[in-house]
């Protein structure tokens, strides 16, 4: 395939959206800032961000927070062919396949972050995630004050030109 | 390589308004225009477009690196003295750059021919990443187009993955500032895509106007609209005007990172088109072209004349091979100016494509064209989106 698989915007559009090539229609909450993403539970374990212990927790809690429906075949309508799985093997809750979740950042600490919070990533594709299956979404950061600054010294070139693409 | 009518989707005009495709419609002329479509089989892609793509982008890149080596090459591009040395670190550190586009005349046969790079300030890209891909999958799901159809559109994945890597590597300083020109819908709109990117890819990001970019007291340190320092800016802002700017001067304390870095300001102007037909003579996908010694003089028949940084088709003159005279208007008429061999774009049923070949991070990787009624495309001209079958 010469084209993207998945599309979304997360700022753009009116809501969020999420398009597959060919396929169902995911809804998947913007990243949010502050958060630790893992493309699976091992790929948590290798980060050493927190302990194996944590990574297992954070994840069985991110699939506990996934939409859950009382067959597969409906979660299977709304997310598409073999896109489901049985929650916990009793063959009553079925959840879209989540093998990805988020964690606040400094989770298992004293210190997480107010910003993060756990949860289920199952709609996404994993681009911008490193080989190692991590990526942080960051918090803005404390930034330089500049006290005394002077404005207007960018765009008067081309105010005559109209836009400046090409 | 077709041109296919279509009956328009009914419902394209709210799915553009709902995918904050704002510009779809420019001083109520239609700049969306989906009444046709091209269609392009996968070798014609894959072998004249990415490949030729490819290998113009590599010779691109081996260009700057001779440009940035010698003094001789940055005056032949009336680089201005002040930002050489600038220009030259910024290569010598690979400083990351983002997305191009490159501009071919191709009518399904033979070598897609350069027409232009536009290598720091390139738009018409939300319609051809994202827009161009919902219509495609619309018209397969309704029928229009068959079901294996595809489209040479990789790019929203690939400017992700490329945000992702620079931040991943500690390429990109953050947060990351997104600027573009007050009041311009259609460079704001390409400027909020990206920015749409760079948070899909976890970077932390913040929007201005250029207008607002205000300057420390220190003479280097950059203010965003909220008093804070911009440490990395991306803007849709050429660097020919910073140099003009009262700012401009400011740039070379690098207390900014700027994407698309600054040696991309070497591609931007079409004096490396010349610089390329020097070293690549006779390639069969570049123009001959020349640095006009005598821009005074009447332009002899098969030539276009073209300013070194004119944009969007403005101050273009040709002569076609047979006298006839063409001109465009536009406000870049001082400065100096290229001849390039006339080679115009090809017909289908009255609309004259051209291909906008898109470059991510080095990799070619996606296409948007745009068609005008004329031979010069300009800011009047449409998209037409494209498939590939077969």
């Amino acid at each position: 395939m010469k084209r993207s698989r998945t599309l979304r915007l997360a700022l753009l559009a009116a809501s969020p959206v999420a398009l597959t090539a060919c396929g169902p229609e995911y809804i998947d909450p913007p990243p949010q800032p502050g958060s630790l993403e893992y493309a699976s539970v091992q790929a948590c374990y290798d980060a050493d961000d927190m302990g194996d212990w944590e990574c297992d927790h954070a994840y069985a809690q991110a699939r506990g927070l996934a939409p859950a429906f009382a067959s597969e075949a409906a979660c299977e309508a709304v997310y598409g062919d073999e896109a489901c799985e049985d929650f916990d093997g009793w063959n009553y809750r079925f959840i879209p396949k989540t093998k990805a979740f988020a964690t606040p950042y400094g989770y298992g600490t004293s210190r997480v972050s107010p910003f993060g919070s756990i949860r289920p990533i199952y709609g996404q594709s994993l681009a911008g995630f490193d080989a190692r299956g991590r990526r942080v979404v960051e918090v803005d950061p404390p930034r330089q004050e500049v006290p005394r600054a002077s404005r207007g010294g960018f765009g008067n070139s081309g105010s005559s030109r109209g836009g400046w693409g090409g | 390589m077709q041109r296919r009518p279509l009956v328009p989707r009914l419902h394209w005009r709210q799915q553009a308004e709902q995918h904050g495709f704002a510009f779809h419609t420019i001083d109520g002329a239609p700049y969306w225009d989906e009444r046709a479509c091209y269609v392009f089989t996968l070798e014609q892609i894959e072998r004249d477009i990415e490949d030729a793509t490819q290998e113009i982008h590599a010779m691109a890149l081996d260009l700057v690196d001779a440009v940035c080596g010698s003094e001789r090459l940055m005056e032949r591009l009336h680089v201005p003295r002040d930002y050489r040395d600038w220009i030259a670190r910024s290569w010598r550190r690979r400083d990351p750059h983002l997305y191009g586009r490159i501009d071919l005349a191709y009518d399904g046969q033979g070598p897609a021919k350069l027409y232009e790079f536009n290598y720091d300030t390139p738009t018409a890209l939300f319609e051809a990443a994202y827009f161009q891909w919902l219509w495609l999958e619309d018209r397969i799901a309704d029928g229009a187009l068959p079901n294996g159809a595809d489209q040479y559109n990789g790019l929203q994945e690939a400017l992700i993955e490329a945000f992702g890597a620079m931040a991943r590597e500690r390429r990109l300083r953050t947060p990351l500032h997104f600027a573009a020109h007050a009041g311009h819908a259609e460079d704001g709109g390409t400027v909020d895509y990206l920015r749409d990117c760079a948070h899909q890819a976890g970077i932390a990001t913040h929007r201005l106007d250029v207008e607002a970019i205000g300057l420390g007291d220190d003479g280097r340190t950059f203010a965003d609209d909220r008093g804070r320092a911009i440490t990395s800016l991306f803007k849709l802002y050429p660097y020919e005007f910073m140099f003009e700017d009262a700012f401009g001067p400011a740039l070379v304390h690098d207390a900014m990172q700027l994407v698309e870095p600054p040696w991309k300001a070497l591609l931007s102007n079409k004096g490396a088109l010349a610089l390329l037909w020097e070293r690549h003579r006779g390639h069969p996908n570049l123009l001959d072209c020349r640095i006009d010694d005598a821009p005074c003089e009447a332009l002899a028949a098969g030539w276009v004349r073209k300013p070194f940084f004119s944009r969007e088709g403005a101050n273009i003159a040709a002569v076609t091979p047979s006298g006839e005279r063409l001109a465009t208007a536009g406000p870049y008429a001082d400065g100096p100016q290229v001849r390039q061999a006339w080679h115009p774009l090809p017909h289908f049923d009255g609309g004259h494509p051209l291909i906008g070949s898109w470059v991510v991070g080095d990799r070619a990787c996606g296409m948007g064209i745009r068609e005008d009624d004329g031979p010069i495309t300009m800011n009047t001209s449409r998209f037409v989106p494209h498939a590939i079958v077969g």
